[in-house]
């Protein structure tokens, strides 16, 4: 009886970063432009890798533990912080060249605006839910966050964009 | 794109359909991304390797870091005084390392001036250093630390150990230093968690609040 050789263990980091990497790309790219964005994924990957001991072995924990580290590289990002790797040429030439997917840039401009004007935490949680799919719960564990916490801000962060939407929402069709 | 769950009670609201308005809304206001295309895929699954090896190898990274300030380093306390740039978000950093700062923050001091810090500078064991460029640059430092509390603990004290009158003037010195303690106690306790040494780890700061220039 022979034994097959035992397959090679996945990398855990490896399967959690490549299960998620289309969707941290959308995250950065939504966030800090396209231009940017690979530069930021590519920290968020270092960062990963260096912590991997960190990583959460179920996979939706990784996800959120993958976008909390996302959420600290965009913030650094956003303070034109973000380094320029050369690990990222072939992606960034991908991502600036075709044409984007979802709204055109004229659509969503006042949303968007409107989403800008609250509060960076109200915000934040709005587009975690809104833009990422995540649930409040999951937003929660992304933003370290009590849920009672996420909760009480979505709700708040509603409130404020159905007041700041209202004549969006109610101009007539042309 | 609104995934919200039900036990969290906001599936429904006072007005469904207004509530369905605003979902659309909101979901429609995404910005656009990148289209994934099979050739896209390859490219994140070869940064995801690419990366592998860069962690493993170790830094050699070029930044771009366009503006910066911070402000004081433990064990060596710089405050940023004299020929503080005038305006606080047009700050003109002096320090040596501003254009490789590695996190920035703004706070508002006990006066009500508004100030921004950029630190940087980090010097000591190669592992701590990398590893608390890192962590600077993962997380969102005005979450992290806890700037009230590190004030509540700073004392101001003359040379002969009195305490300082509690002006505008000291509260702000007080406040500038426990933004410094703050932030370096945030990063040791996050090398302590990594299991790294803070023996002869330093990092540097400047700041610059509105009045400064005064």
């Amino acid at each position: 009886m022979t034994d097959d050789p035992a397959p090679p263990l996945a990398d855990p980091v490896a399967d959690a970063l490549e299960t998620n990497a289309d969707d941290l790309l959308a995250f950065a790219e939504r966030r800090v432009g396209r231009d940017d964005a690979p530069d930021a994924l590519a920290e968020v990957m270092l960062v990963a890798w260096r912590r991997g001991r960190d990583l959460p072995a179920d996979p939706a924990q990784a996800r959120m533990w993958l976008f909390g580290i996302a959420r600290g590289i965009v913030a650094n990002a956003r303070r034109g912080q973000v380094r320029r790797s050369r690990l990222v040429g072939r992606l960034r030439a991908l991502t600036t060249g075709p044409p984007a997917q979802g709204a055109p840039a004229d659509r969503g401009v006042e949303v968007r605006d409107a989403i800008e004007r609250l509060d960076p935490d109200l915000a934040e949680i709005v587009q975690l839910v809104h833009w990422e799919g995540f649930t409040l719960a999951e937003a929660a564990t992304v933003l370290a966050l009590p849920p009672s916490t996420v909760r009480s801000r979505y709700a708040r962060a509603r409130a404020l964009l159905h007041e700041a939407l209202q004549p969006t929402r109610t101009a007539p069709s042309p | 794109m609104r995934n919200t769950d039900d036990q969290d009670g906001f599936a429904t609201d006072a007005t469904p359909e207004v509530s369905d308005d605003l979902d659309l809304l909101l979901a429609g206001s995404a910005p656009g991304v990148s289209r994934p295309t099979a050739e896209r895929s390859e490219a994140l699954a070869h940064l995801v390797m690419a990366t592998r090896s860069h962690a493993l190898r170790g830094p050699g990274r070029p930044r771009r870091v366009p503006r910066a300030a911070a402000f004081a380093g433990a064990g060596a306390l710089v405050l940023a005084g004299a020929g503080a740039a005038a305006a606080v978000v047009h700050a003109h950093w002096q320090v040596p390392w501003a254009d490789d700062a590695v996190g920035q923050l703004s706070f508002t001091a006990p006066s009500g001036a508004r100030c921004e810090a950029i630190i940087g500078g980090f010097t000591g064991p190669h592992d701590t250093v990398a590893a608390a460029e890192e962590y600077i640059q993962s997380i969102d430092l005005a979450s992290v630390v806890d700037l009230d509390a590190a004030y509540a603990q700073v004392r101001l004290t003359s040379i002969d150990g009195s305490e300082l009158p509690p002006t505008d003037e000291n509260n702000d010195i007080r406040y500038r230093i426990a933004v410094n303690e703050a932030v370096y106690g945030a990063i040791a306790t996050e090398m302590g968690r990594q299991g790294l040494s803070v023996d002869g780890f330093q990092i540097q700061g400047d700041e610059h609040c509105a009045g400064d220039e005064q």
